[in-house]
C-alpha cells in the first residue's frame, strides 16, 4: 500500500511538474510592435512613427479635403443629395487629441532621445513636431472655435476620476496666439531644405501665413461669443494681418519658389502645374504624394465621364456648378454669364457645342469639361434631350444627362483628371499628387493681408501676377475686396480652400442660403445636328442646399461633452 | 445492471437459451468467424479486480462497473456465496474460473453477455438436435451492416442460436415455436411472429433508452446512464444523408441545441453558421485537440458527434463558454476485416433566389414609367420595338445565358478498416468534386480527405495510438466576378443591352452594369481564383495501464497540426467594347488592366501535449464508483503569413516571377501568437449509478493576458439521480424504464475577441503611412494606445436542469433541458468618461454582462409492427439572450435613452416603423400624418404608409420601436423519422426555425438601380392601367410604383413594410436506401451492397414574403446584401459495397 502510495505520489508530481515548469510559456512577445525605446532610439524607427503622425494630420488631402466643395457652391455630386449642410461635422476632435497626445508625448522626449546623430537634427526633429501640433490646433480652431490647449501627456488620474483631467475651452483668441508663437519658433528651428513632402521653415511659413490669414479675418468679420471661446477681439485683426503679411512675404522673398509658367499654353499649363511631379514644379510648398500602387486614389474614377469610366463604375461624382461655370471670365470679358440665347430670346444653335465656352479663362478649360469637349479621343456627348422631327423627346447622351452616373450639371471636373491615364481607370489608378499648399495661395495670401492693411498697390501687383499667370488681363484699376475675393475662388477653386474662406469672411449664409443648383441643360437638335443649352434647375429635394449660421462651427458631438462637462456647445446647437 | 440482473434473474430466457448451444459450437464460431467483434471483447479486455471476503454479487458488479459484460443466471446460483478474488490484468474467463473455482457455478461467454448455471442443471448449450421446421434469416443494423453475434431465442423456451458473421442465422424450431427473440447489446430487442414463415430478416434498431450507450464527453467517455450533464449525441448510424459537402449539414436539426443554418452553399465556402445554444461559435474538439474546419471532414469517416451544453464543457475552461463540440473519428476493430466503397452522385439546384427580369419591354415599361414620375421624357418612347428579333432591339435573358439548372456533385471514399487482437487499422480516403453555377463551368471544388487511425498494444498495458488526418481542397473561381459580383451584375444587366458588340463574338458589350455578366464568368477571359488549403492533423498517444496499481492509467499525448492556405488570383486584363457605326470601329474599354498575379501564402501551426493520470474504481461490490482525471494541457497556435502582387506585361504565364518587378507589391498577413496551458481535474462518484455527482475543475491561462491576470479557475459540479433505480419506482411503475432527474452547474471562460498583447505598451508596426520623398511609402508605427494591466477573460456561468425519461420500452422516450447562461465581464470600453482630450481612450475592460435563457426538448418513439420498424425523434430548442449590462453613454434625451439603451433589453431586435399596407388613394396620402420631410408631395398610391406611433402627426425618427426579432432566430427545431421494412429504409428529416425575420436591401428595395434592369419581383407595383398614360386608374400591387434608381427613400425605411416573419419547415433530408439481398450481394462477394437516393431542401414550406431561402440573411449579417451564393437544394444517387 506504502508502496502504491509512492507511486501515486510520484506520477501526481511528474504531472504537476510538466506544469509548473513551463508556465513561462505563457509569456509571448509580439512580433509587430515595435518599443517606445527603439522608437527614440533608433532613426528609421523614429521615421515610422514620424509617417504615422502625418498619415494622421487632419489634412483635406484627396480623401477629404474635394468633399468640401459639395456644401460651397462650386460642385455636386451625381449621385448624392447635395449637403444642406445640417448634419455635416467634421468629427476631427477626437482623433486631433489623439494625434496631439502622440505629439506631445514626442516633444516631451525627443530631447533625450538618442536617434540623433547631431544636436542639428534634434533640433529640426522638435520643431516640425512641434510645427504639426500647432497645425492640428489651427484644424481645430478652425472647425470648432477655442478648444482646450493640451501641451502635456497626462496620465490615467491615479484617483481613477476623470474630472481631474477635465479642461474648459481656451479662448480662441488663446489658441491663435499658441499657434502664432509655436509656429514662430517651429519655423526658426526647421530644416530649410526644399522638400515639399513635409514640413520646413518654407511649408512653416506658408501655413503660419495661412492661419494668421485666418485669425485676422475672424478677428474682422465676426462677432466675440461665449466669452472670447468663439471670436477674436476686432483690435487684433491687424496685428494678425501684418503677421500673415510678413510669414508671406519672407517666404516670397528668401523661398526658392514661383508660379508654374512653363507652356504658352495657359489652359495646359493651369492643367499640368497640378500634375508636373518634377522638382522644376516651383509651385509646390507642401504635397500629399500619390504613388501607384503603393499609394493610389480614385480621383480618374471618380471624375471619369460615363462614357469613358472604367469597368468598376462611377464617375461623375464631381460636377461643377453652372454657376461657378460662369463666375470665370472670358479673356475677352470679365462678365463670365453664358451665352444661351440670341438678342431676341430664341435659342442659340451651336453647330460644335465647345464654341459655348469660347475664350473662357483658361482656368476653366483646364478645370471642366463639358459639351464637345474633346476627352481622351472622343468628343462628350451630353445633353438631356433631343429634338427629333420638331419634337422633344428623352435623350441619353453617352456622357449624360440623363445617365445614371453621368454629370448632373453638365460639367465634369478635370482639374486632377488625367487625360490620358498612365492605366486604365480603376478605383486605385490614379497618383496624382495633392497639392496642400501651393505658391499661388503665398501669393494671394499676401495680396489679402496687404488688401486689408490697406496697402492696395502692393496687393494688386500680386493678384496681376495671379491673373497674368492664368491668361487673364491684369487689373488696371484699383482692386476691390470683391475683385480679390473672386480671384481667389477661381485661382483655388474646388481646392477646399473656399469653403473656409466663405467661413472666415462670415459670407456663407449670403452665398448658400437656400440656393438652388442649376445645370446646362443641352439639348441636341436632331434636325439641325446641332445645340441648344438651357440653364435648368436641378431638382430642389436633392440639390437645393442652405447654410445657417449656427454651421460656422461645427458641434461638439454629445459624446464629446459629456465626457468633460467644462466644455461648452457652439451656440445654435 | 441491477434492472438486468434482476430482469434475466427471474426470466431464464438467457440461461435456458445458453444451455442449449454447445461449447464447441461457440469455441468454433469465436476462432473461425473471427469478424465477431464481440467475441474478441472478452479476450481483449482485461480487468483488475480486488474483492477480500466479498460475496458473489458484489464481485459481478465490480466486473460490470469496470467493462461492457452482463452477466445473467437463474435462482438456482447462489450469488450470496462468499469469494475471494485479486487479479491484475487478466481476462474474464481467467477471473471467473478462479472465482467459480470453490463454487458450483459454471458460466458461458456470449460476446459480451455471460450466463451464470449451477453445474447440476444442463448446460446452456442449444441444442442442434431440434425437431420441426427451419427458419433463416439475417440480423442487420439500420444502416444494413450485417450484425454478429446477435441472439436469436424462441419465446418462452430455451432454444436459441446466434448470428454468424454476415449476420445470418439458421435456427431449428420446435413445432410449437411461433415467436422468435432477437436481442443485441444496445440494440432493441424484437419479437418477430413466425408463423408461416421460414425467412425472417430483421433490422435492429439502437435502443433509444441508450443508457448502456457510451458518450464521448471532455477528456474522455462515460456511459450515458450515468451522464449527468446535458450532452447530446449522435453517432453514424443516424447519420445517414452524409452525401452533403458540408458535415454540419449532417447534423442540422439532429442535435437538440446545436443551431445550424445555411447562409449559401457556394461550393468550399462552408457558409453555415453553426453554434451551441445560440451562443456563438463553439469550441470544437477532434479526436481530443481543438481543431477547426471541422466542416471539411469527410462525414463518412466521423463515428460520433457530442455537444456538451452546460457546465460539463467547463474542463475546456478559458475557451468553452459557448460550448464544446466533440467529434470522434472512426477506429478499427479487431478481426472486422473489411472494404467498404462508397460512391454518390446528384446534382444541386437553386432554392428560392430572386431572378432579374428577363425581357426588354418589361424593363422599359418600368424605366419609362420612372421617367414619367420624376416628371421626365420618356428615355424609350420606341420600347415596343426590343422584342429581341431586330438585333438594334435586343432582348436579353442574362440569367438564363449564365446560369444553369443544375450543378453536378460527386463524393467518393474507400475505407479499409480492421486489425487483430494487438493492431488494429481505419484507412479512409474520400473524394468530393463539386461545381458552381456559372454554366461556363468555371467555379469547381475538390476535396481530398484522408484518415488513418491506428491503434497498437506494444507491449502488456501499453497502447499506442496514431491520427493521421489530411484534408486538402481547393477551389476554382473565374477572376471576374466573386459569386457576389455575379450576382449583383446579373441582377442589374439590362435585357436590352447586347451580349456582345455589333452582335459579334467576342467583343463583349461594354454596358452600363460594372461587368458584363457574360464576360465575368469566362475564366479564359478574365483569369481565375484558386484557394487552396492543406491541412494535416497529427494525433499520437501512448496510454500505460499501470501494473500494480488497479485502474491507474498513464497517458501522454501529442498533437501537431499544420495547415496551409494557398491564394492565387489571376487577373487577366481584357476589353468590353462599344461598337461606331459609323466608323465601324469597336471601341474597347480595357478592364483589370494590367494582367496582375496575388499570390498569397498563410500557415497555421497548432502543437498540443497533454500528460494525464486517470484512474477508476469500484467499491463494496460496484456499490460505490468513482472516476478521476488529472490532466496537464498545453497548447501553442501559431500563424504567418504574406502575400505578393506583381503585374504582368503578358498573360500567358500566370507565376509570380513571370512578373514585372516595377510597382510589385508585398505585404504580411496573419499574425498569430497564442499559447494555452491548463491543469484540469475530474471526479466521479456515483452510488449503483444511482445517484450520481461529478465535480471538475481547470486550471487555465491564457497568453493573451498579462502575468497577473492570466490564469482562471473554472469549477464545476453536476448531479444526477436516476429516480427510475429506486424500489418505489421499480416496484410500482414497471412502465418507466428510465427516469433521471440531473442538474449542473459551473464557469467557463472565454478570451476571444481580447485582442492579442493588449497588456504591452508600444507602437503598432507597420499601421499607416506616408510618403516623405515623393516615390517610396515609409512605413507607420501607432501607439498600441495605453497598457491595459488588467484585462482577462469573462466568465460564462452555466446552470442547466434537465429530465430524461424512457417509458414502455422506447414508447416514448424524452429529455427536456432548462438552462442558462450568465455571461459576465464581456470586454467593452468604458462609455464616456475620459474627456475626449485626454487624447487615448480607456483601454477594454470587462465590464459587460448578459444572460442567455432557454429550453429543449427532444421526444422520441420508436416501434416495430412486425417486420415494419419505424422511429420518431422531435426536438425543440428556444434560446434567447438579454443585455443586463451593456456600457453606454447616457443619449441626449429621454426618447433616445429609450431606443438606445441595451440594458436589460433582449438581444437581436430590429427597430424600425409600423407600417400599415400601402396608400391606396391620392386622398388616404393627404389625411395622414406628414409621412417625410418632403410632406406629401413625392407620394403616390402604393407608397408605404408608416404608422404615426408616438401620434404627433408626422412620421420621424421617434416613432421607431421594435419590430421584429433580426436573422438569429430564437427557436429551432427538428424531427427525425425512419422506418426500415426488410432490406428497405427511410429516413426523414424535417428541420425548421422560428423567431427570426429576413430584411432585404438594395436591390431588393427598390428597381432599378443606377437605372438598369429589375427584379421580376417589382413587375408586382401599383401601376396604371396603361403605365405610361397616368390619367388611366391605379393598379394595385405589392410593391410602390417604379422609380429610377434603389427606390423611393422614403419607402425603404426598415419598417413591417419590408422585415418579414421567416418562419419555415423544411424536409431538411431525405433518403431511402435499399440493402441488396445477401446471396445477391454474394454474387460478387460482398458482405453487404446497399443503394441509396436521398435529396436535401427537397421541400420548404416557408412565411409568405420572404424574398429567399428562409436560411439566407438577406440583408442581415453575413447576407451580403442579398447578393450571397444562393442555397442549394440537392439530389443523390449512391452506392456503398463491404467486402
Amino acid at each position: 500500500m506504502k508502496q502504491r502510495f509512492k507511486y501515486i505520489c510520484s506520477l501526481l508530481v511528474i504531472t504537476t511538474l510538466s506544469w509548473t515548469s513551463c508556465t513561462k510559456f505563457l509569456d509571448k512577445q509580439p512580433v509587430n510592435v515595435l518599443t517606445e525605446t527603439s522608437i527614440l532610439s533608433d532613426k528609421a524607427a523614429f521615421t515610422t512613427h514620424m509617417a504615422y503622425l502625418y498619415n494622421q494630420i487632419p489634412f483635406e488631402n484627396f480623401s477629404k479635403w474635394i468633399w468640401l466643395s459639395y456644401y460651397t457652391d462650386e460642385m455636386v455630386n451625381c449621385r448624392q443629395d447635395a449637403g444642406t449642410s445640417e448634419e455635416f461635422s467634421f468629427n476631427s476632435w477626437g482623433s486631433s487629441y489623439t494625434l496631439i497626445r502622440a505629439l506631445n508625448n514626442m516633444i516631451e522626449k525627443v530631447p533625450s532621445a538618442t536617434a540623433f546623430t547631431t544636436e542639428k537634427e534634434k533640433t529640426e526633429a522638435l520643431a516640425e513636431l512641434k510645427f504639426i501640433r500647432a497645425y492640428v490646433y489651427f484644424t481645430l480652431v478652425q472647425r470648432y472655435g477655442g478648444v482646450p490647449l493640451i501641451t502635456e501627456v497626462s496620465p490615467l488620474p491615479a484617483s481613477g476620476d476623470p474630472a481631474e483631467l477635465y479642461k474648459a475651452r481656451d479662448k480662441a483668441s488663446d489658441v491663435f496666439k499658441f499657434i502664432e508663437t509655436e509656429m514662430e519658433s517651429a519655423i526658426n528651428g526647421m530644416s530649410s531644405e526644399t522638400s515639399v513632402y513635409r514640413f520646413n521653415k518654407w511649408s512653416g511659413l506658408a501655413y503660419k501665413s495661412q492661419a494668421m490669414l485666418y485669425a485676422a479675418s475672424i478677428a474682422k468679420y465676426e462677432e466675440v461669443q461665449l466669452n472670447g471661446v468663439i471670436g477674436i477681439p476686432n483690435s487684433e485683426a491687424n496685428h494678425y494681418f501684418g503677421v500673415a503679411r510678413d510669414a508671406a512675404k519672407l517666404l516670397i522673398e528668401t523661398g526658392p519658389f514661383a508660379l508654374y509658367s512653363q507652356d504658352a499654353d495657359k489652359v495646359k499649363n493651369y492643367h499640368n502645374l497640378f500634375f508636373d511631379k518634377s522638382n522644376t514644379n516651383k509651385e509646390r510648398i507642401l504635397v500629399d504624394a500619390f504613388v501607384f500602387p503603393i499609394k493610389a486614389n480614385r480621383f480618374d474614377l471618380f471624375t471619369a465621364p460615363f462614357s469613358h469610366r472604367g469597368g468598376e463604375g462611377y464617375g461623375g461624382r464631381f460636377d461643377p456648378t453652372y454657376d461657378m461655370a460662369e463666375s470665370y471670365e472670358y479673356t475677352n470679358n470679365a462678365n463670365g454669364a453664358i451665352k444661351l440665347n440670341n438678342p431676341d430670346g430664341t435659342p442659340i444653335r451651336y453647330a460644335n457645342p465647345a464654341d459655348l465656352f469660347k475664350d473662357k479663362d483658361p482656368r476653366f478649360l483646364a478645370s471642366a469639361i463639358f459639351p464637345g469637349s474633346p476627352w481622351m479621343g472622343t468628343t462628350l456627348q451630353i445633353y438631356g434631350n433631343v429634338i427629333e422631327g420638331g419634337v422633344l423627346i428623352g435623350g441619353n447622351g453617352a456622357d449624360g444627362l440623363s445617365q445614371p452616373e453621368g454629370t448632373a450639371t453638365g460639367f465634369y471636373l478635370t482639374k486632377w483628371a488625367d487625360p490620358a491615364p498612365p492605366r486604365p481607370i480603376a478605383y486605385s489608378s490614379s497618383d496624382v499628387d495633392k497639392m496642400m499648399m501651393r505658391y499661388a495661395e503665398v501669393l494671394l495670401n499676401y495680396a489679402e493681408a496687404q488688401l486689408e492693411l490697406g496697402n492696395e498697390p502692393e496687393a494688386r501687383k500680386y493678384i496681376n501676377m495671379i491673373r497674368e499667370r492664368a491668361g487673364l488681363p491684369a487689373f488696371v484699376n484699383p482692386v476691390t475686396m470683391n475683385d480679390y475675393r473672386h480671384e481667389r475662388k477661381i485661382e483655388l477653386a474646388y481646392e477646399g480652400n473656399r469653403y473656409w474662406d466663405l467661413k472666415r469672411w462670415r459670407i456663407f449664409d449670403d452665398v448658400i442660403y437656400n440656393t438652388d443648383t442649376y445645370a446646362l441643360w443641352p439639348i441636341y437638335d436632331k434636325d439641325n445636328n446641332a445645340y441648344i443649352f438651357t440653364k435648368a434647375k436641378l431638382p430642389s429635394d436633392k440639390y437645393t442646399r442652405t447654410f445657417t449660421s449656427k454651421l460656422y462651427y461645427s458641434r461638439l458631438d454629445g459624446g464629446i461633452i459629456a465626457s468633460n462637462p467644462l466644455l461648452v456647445e457652439n451656440p445654435g446647437y | 445492471m441491477n434492472k438486468l440482473l434482476r430482469k434475466y434473474g427471474t426470466q431464464p430466457i438467457f440461461y435456458q437459451f445458453f444451455r442449449k448451444m454447445k461449447l464447441t459450437i461457440l469455441i468454433v464460431t469465436v476462432s473461425i468467424l473471427s469478424c465477431f467483434s464481440a467475441e474478441t471483447y472478452s479476450q481483449t479486455t482485461k480487468l483488475t479486480i480486488t474483492e477480500n471476503n466479498s460475496t458473489l454479487l458484489n464481485v459481478l458488479r465490480t466486473i460490470e462497473a469496470q467493462s461492457e459484460f452482463k452477466f445473467f443466471y437463474n435462482e438456482k446460483v447462489d450469488v450470496n456465496k462468499q469469494v475471494s478474488v485479486e487479479v491484475t490484468q487478466k481476462s474474464i474467463t481467467e477471473i471467473l474460473d478462479k472465482v467459480l473455482s470453490s463454487t458450483s457455478v459454471k458460466y458461458k461467454v456470449l460476446g459480451r453477455q455471460i450466463a451464470l448455471y449451477d453445474k447440476n442443471e444442463m448446460e446452456p448449450f442449444i441444442s442442434e438436435q431440434q425437431q420441426g421446421k427451419k427458419i433463416t434469416g439475417k440480423v442487420t443494423d439500420q444502416s444494413g451492416a450485417p450484425i454478429p453475434g446477435a441472439a436469436i431465442v424462441v419465446k418462452g423456451t430455451t432454444i436459441g442460436i446466434t448470428s454468424d458473421s454476415d449476420g445470418n442465422f439458421a435456427l431449428s424450431l420446435p413445432s410449437e415455436a411461433k415467436v422468435i427473440v432477437f436481442s443485441f447489446i444496445g440494440m432493441k430487442s424484437q419479437e418477430i411472429d413466425i408463423t408461416g414463415k421460414t425467412s425472417v430478416n430483421i433490422i435492429m434498431e439502437v435502443d433509444a433508452i441508450g443508457i448502456e450507450e457510451v458518450v464521448a464527453v471532455g477528456y474522455g467517455v462515460q456511459k450515458k446512464a450515468n451522464l449527468t450533464g446535458a450532452v447530446a449525441t449522435v453517432n453514424s448510424k443516424e447519420l445517414v444523408a452524409v452525401t452533403s459537402p458540408d458535415f454540419s449539414n449532417a447534423l442540422s436539426g439532429k442535435l437538440p441545441g446545436l443551431r445550424v443554418q445555411t447562409l449559401g452553399s457556394e461550393p468550399g465556402v462552408y457558409d453555415n453558421q453553426i453554434d451551441i445554444r445560440g451562443w456563438g461559435s463553439m469550441l470544437v474538439v477532434v479526436d481530443g485537440i481543438p481543431r477547426w474546419d471541422f466542416q471539411r471532414i469527410d462525414p463518412s469517416t466521423i463515428d460520433n458527434v457530442s455537444i456538451l451544453k452546460d457546465a460539463s464543457a467547463a474542463v475546456y475552461g478559458v475557451k468553452a463558454a459557448n460550448g464544446v463540440m466533440l467529434i470522434t473519428t472512426k477506429k478499427g476493430k479487431a478481426g472486422n476485416n473489411e472494404i467498404t466503397l462508397n460512391s454518390s452522385f446528384g446534382f444541386e439546384q437553386m432554392t428560392d433566389y430572386p431572378r432579374a427580369i428577363p425581357n426588354s419591354i418589361d424593363n422599359l415599361i418600368l424605366k419609362n414609367e420612372a421617367a414619367l414620375v420624376a416628371g421626365n421624357p420618356l428615355p424609350f418612347p420606341d420600347y415596343k420595338k426590343y422584342t429581341g428579333e431586330d438585333p438594334n432591339y435586343p432582348s436579353v435573358d442574362y440569367w438564363k445565358l449564365t446560369v444553369r439548372d443544375k450543378m453536378p456533385m460527386s463524393k467518393n471514399d474507400v475505407s479499409f478498416s480492421g486489425g487483430t487482437e494487438k493492431i488494429t487499422y481505419y484507412i479512409s480516403l474520400g473524394n468530393l468534386h463539386q461545381t458552381g453555377i456559372y454554366k461556363t463551368n468555371s467555379m469547381n471544388y475538390d476535396r481530398n480527405n484522408f484518415r488513418a487511425n491506428l491503434s497498437a498494444e506494444i507491449v502488456k498495458g501499453l497502447t499506442a495510438n496514431v491520427i493521421f488526418g489530411g484534408m486538402m481542397d481547393k477551389r476554382d473561381d473565374p477572376y471576374g466576378g466573386s459569386s457576389y459580383d455575379f450576382m449583383k451584375q446579373v441582377w442589374m444587366q439590362p435585357p436590352y443591352e447586347p451580349v456582345y458588340a455589333n452582335n459579334t463574338s467576342p467583343y463583349y458589350y461594354d454596358g452600363q452594369a460594372d461587368r458584363n455578366p457574360v464576360a465575368i464568368i469566362n475564366s479564359d477571359l478574365t483569369g481565375s481564383r484558386q484557394y487552396q488549403m492543406k491541412k494535416f492533423e497529427t494525433t499520437m498517444s501512448l496510454a500505460y495501464d499501470v501494473p500494480f496499481i488497479t485502474g491507474l492509467k498513464v497517458k501522454g499525448l501529442f498533437a501537431y497540426d499544420v495547415q496551409y492556405n494557398i491564394g492565387t488570383e489571376w487577373r487577366k486584363a481584357y476589353n468590353e467594347y462599344k461598337y461606331d457605326v459609323t466608323a465601324k470601329n469597336y471601341i474597347p474599354t480595357g478592364i483589370n488592366n494590367p494582367t496582375q498575379l496575388r499570390k498569397s501564402f498563410d500557415e497555421y501551426m497548432i502543437s498540443q501535449y497533454q500528460v494525464s493520470l486517470e484512474y477508476k474504481k469500484s467499491f463494496a461490490g460496484g456499490q460505490h464508483n468513482i472516476e478521476s482525471l488529472l490532466l496537464v494541457d498545453r497548447r501553442n497556435t501559431f500563424g504567418d503569413g504574406f502575400g505578393a502582387q506583381r503585374y504582368f506585361s503578358l498573360d500567358a504565364i500566370s507565376q509570380i516571377d513571370a512578373g514585372l518587378t516595377d510597382n510589385q507589391v508585398t505585404w504580411g498577413s496573419n499574425k498569430i501568437l497564442d499559447g494555452n496551458m491548463a491543469l484540469v481535474g475530474r471526479l466521479n462518484y456515483n452510488y449503483r449509478s444511482k445517484y450520481l455527482t461529478e465535480l471538475s475543475f481547470r486550471y487555465d491561462g491564457s497568453s493573451l493576458f498579462p502575468a497577473e491576470s492570466r490564469w482562471g479557475f473554472f469549477p464545476a459540479i453536476s448531479l444526477g439521480w436516476r429516480i427510475s433505480e429506486e424500489p418505489f419506482i421499480k416496484d410500482n411503475f414497471s412502465s418507466i424504464s428510465n427516469l433521471k432527474l440531473r442538474m449542473s452547474h459551473g464557469v467557463m471562460g472565454d478570451d476571444s475577441g481580447a485582442g492579442g498583447f493588449q497588456y504591452i505598451s508600444g507602437y503598432n508596426y507597420p499601421s499607416d503611412n506616408y510618403i516623405f520623398d515623393g516615390k517610396t511609402l515609409t512605413s507607420g508605427s501607432s501607439s498600441k494606445g495605453l497598457a491595459n494591466p488588467n484585462i482577462t477573460w469573462y466568465t460564462a456561468t452555466t446552470s442547466n436542469i434537465g429530465v430524461d425519461g424512457n417509458l414502455w420500452e422506447g414508447l416514448l422516450d424524452f429529455t427536456v433541458e432548462l438552462f442558462q447562461r450568465k455571461r459576465e465581464g464581456l470586454l467593452s470600453t468604458r462609455a464616456a468618461t475620459l474627456p475626449s482630450e485626454f487624447g487615448a481612450s480607456f483601454p477594454q475592460e470587462n465590464l459587460n454582462s448578459d444572460l442567455s435563457q432557454g429550453f429543449e426538448f427532444v421526444v422520441g418513439h420508436s416501434n416495430k409492427i412486425n417486420e415494419f420498424s419505424y422511429n420518431i425523434r422531435t426536438n425543440l430548442s428556444f434560446t434567447q439572450q438579454k443585455w443586463l449590462h451593456y456600457e453606454q453613454s447616457s443619449a441626449g434625451n429621454s426618447y433616445l435613452n429609450w431606443t438606445n439603451v441595451n440594458e436589460n433589453r433582449l438581444q437581436n431586435m430590429i427597430w424600425g416603423y409600423g407600417a400599415a399596407g400601402q396608400f391606396q388613394t391620392q386622398d388616404e396620402i393627404n389625411t395622414s400624418p406628414v409621412q417625410n420631410a418632403n410632406g406629401h408631395a413625392a407620394l403616390f398610391p402604393g407608397d408605404v404608409k408608416y404608422v404615426d406611433w408616438n401620434e404627433d402627426g408626422m412620421i420621424d425618427s421617434h416613432d421607431r420601436y421594435p419590430i421584429a426579432h433580426n436573422e438569429i432566430p430564437q427557436t429551432f427545431f427538428g424531427a427525425e423519422m425512419s422506418g426500415g421494412w426488410k432490406g428497405l429504409s427511410l429516413s426523414l428529416l424535417f428541420q425548421g426555425a422560428t423567431g427570426y425575420s429576413q430584411t432585404p436591401t438594395e436591390q431588393l428595395m427598390g428597381p432599378l438601380p443606377w437605372g438598369r434592369n429589375s427584379l421580376t419581383i417589382f413587375l408586382d407595383r401599383w401601376h396604371h392601367q396603361d403605365p405610361l398614360d397616368f390619367n388611366t386608374p391605379w393598379v394595385p400591387g405589392k410593391y410602390p410604383i417604379s422609380r429610377d434608381g434603389f427606390g423611393f427613400g422614403p419607402n425603404k425605411e426598415t419598417s413591417t413594410y419590408w422585415v418579414v416573419d421567416a418562419t419555415y419547415v423544411r424536409l431538411k433530408s431525405i433518403e431511402l436506401a435499399y440493402v441488396l439481398p445477401v446471396n445477391w450481394a454474394k454474387r460478387i462477394k460482398a458482405k453487404q451492397v446497399r443503394v441509396y437516393t436521398n435529396a436535401f431542401n427537397l421541400l420548404t414550406w416557408k412565411s409568405k414574403g420572404v424574398l429567399f431561402d428562409p436560411e439566407h440573411r438577406g440583408t442581415g449579417d453575413g447576407g451580403d446584401n442579398g447578393y450571397k451564393y444562393p442555397v442549394m437544394a440537392s439530389y443523390n444517387l449512391g452506392l456503398s459495397i463491404t467486402f
